[in-house]
């Protein structure tokens, strides 16, 4: 059984589809492109291709029903979500692509306790300065 | 495949150049990064910024000062000198340079090799980010109160992410646990990064300085970020009218970081932060100190004397080669 080690980013067709099936549970391709492909203006092949790669990427399950493939989601959109929240959070506060990413306070350094506890000083003197002053 | 060939030299000291500039701007880094230490954090900002970009900058002009002789001998064929040159070694589009195949294609692919490997290590930081963004679309909410984007997380975040439409993230647990002032002074300080587009020029910085030393490259980019946040601290002071405030703000997030989880895996790798720095910055009076048109002077004279004595520059080269290959 194939296992999604990380939640993988979804294009916009693959994003459709998962959403489709975690509404409706489960579906064959045909199911699929009737629902979203008409609309869509995209093909059977599409649909079926787009279900394979999702199937690959471990997201989906499926069996055959007579001649065609029957598919559902693995994860619950829940899961799915609460997986890619976790590491994206782990990357971030992993230092990963760090100049993309401008934080307020750094993520990954941390000024340590007896820096803070200076820090914390000089701040409320200042403040109780500026207090007096006015 | 032959102008391919008659390029290759020009390739070789245009890679050479860069690596060369890049060796001698490492040496002076250090100076760099200390003489700027006082300035306000704007001039000390773009100061290293054009620092970081000389040695890409100086080889792209010393190789087009080096080129233009063939171009002008391909425009006019009567300023053609190349007869000049029997017998000694030439940079010449038209005419086949001496070393050109052999091990300088080997030098030449490996250099090219090098510089595709490290710009595909900073291109993979893009991929995460759209990733990422990817990520916070399908599973945050999007404040139009705060122009944000709302995380669903305990951990206390506040960050732009993103190089050409950065986004400004926020978590609940920052929304929880932060009051009304710090609040303001993390969205002026991210509106900040958001407007001067740091993330872009964080991305670009990174590409720019890869010919420096790694040490010389890491002192210098570190500076970089500092003087970027400090001008985002000074921009948010500016709009809350306090600077206090924005200290203040800043300690609350750093003692709630301090306090938060840490994934297991990366513990290991955290170093010292900025925030000392930044605070003990906001409770000095702010420094005016802007000496950077005197460096942009300086390189603009450069640039100036580089293009105007090109054929100066072409027939020093030229003579430097000549003793690497007599």
């Amino acid at each position: 059984m194939r296992r999604p080690v990380h939640p993988p980013l979804l294009g916009h067709l693959e994003a459709t589809v998962m959403e489709l099936l975690w509404t409706h549970g489960e579906a064959e391709a045909k199911d699929v492109h009737q629902r979203l492909g008409k609309a869509r203006g995209i093909t059977l092949n599409t649909v079926q291709s787009t279900l394979k790669r999702l199937f690959e990427k471990g997201l989906l399950d499926r069996h055959k029903v007579s001649h065609a493939h029957v598919y559902r989601p693995r994860l619950s959109r829940q899961e799915f979500h609460s997986g890619a929240l976790g590491e994206l959070i782990s990357e971030l506060m992993g230092g990963q692509a760090e100049a993309m990413v401008s934080a307020f306070v750094s993520l990954t350094e941390r000024a340590g306790p007896q820096h803070l506890e200076r820090l914390e000083k000089l701040v409320a003197e200042r403040r109780r300065a500026l207090k007096a002053k006015k | 495949m032959a102008e391919l060939h008659h390029a290759q030299p020009f390739l070789l000291v245009a890679l050479g150049l860069y690596l060369g500039f890049g060796l001698l701007g490492s040496l002076i880094t250090r100076p760099v990064v200390r003489g700027t230490e006082g300035w306000s954090p704007g001039a000390r900002h773009r100061t290293l910024l054009a620092f970081g970009a000389l040695p890409a900058l100086l080889a792209g002009l010393s190789t087009l000062a080096v080129l233009l002789p063939s171009v002008l001998a391909g425009l006019w064929p009567h300023l053609d000198h190349c007869l000049v040159h029997r017998g000694h070694v030439h940079l010449c589009l038209h005419h086949p340079f001496g070393p050109a195949g052999g091990w300088s294609s080997w030098i030449l692919a490996a250099g090219l090799a090098w510089l595709l490997a490290v710009v595909g290590i900073e291109l993979e930081g893009w991929g995460s980010a759209r990733r990422w963004l990817a990520t916070i679309r399908a599973t945050g909410h999007w404040d139009p109160k705060l122009s944000a984007w709302v995380l669903p997380v305990a951990q206390p975040l506040c960050l732009t992410l993103g190089a050409l439409r950065p986004v400004l993230v926020l978590s609940r647990g920052f929304l929880e646990s932060a009051s009304p002032a710090e609040l303001r002074v993390a969205l002026s300080h991210e509106r900040a990064h958001v407007l001067r587009r740091d993330g872009l020029i964080n991305f670009l910085a990174r590409l720019l300085t890869l010919s420096l030393l790694p040490r010389s490259r890491r002192r210098l980019l570190s500076a970089l970020e500092l003087a970027g946040e400090r001008s985002c601290d000074e921009a948010a002071a500016a709009a809350v009218g306090d600077r206090l405030q924005v200290a203040e703000a800043l300690l609350a997030m750093e003692t709630r970081l301090s306090g938060a989880p840490t994934p297991e895996p990366f513990a290991v790798g955290l170093g010292p932060s900025s925030v000392p720095e930044r605070i003990e910055a906001l409770l000095r009076p702010p420094s005016t100190r802007d000496p950077s048109w005197a460096w942009a002077l300086v390189f603009l004279a450069a640039a100036a004397i580089c293009l105007y004595d090109f054929q100066g520059v072409h027939h020093r080269l030229e003579s430097i080669l000549s003793l690497a290959f007599p």
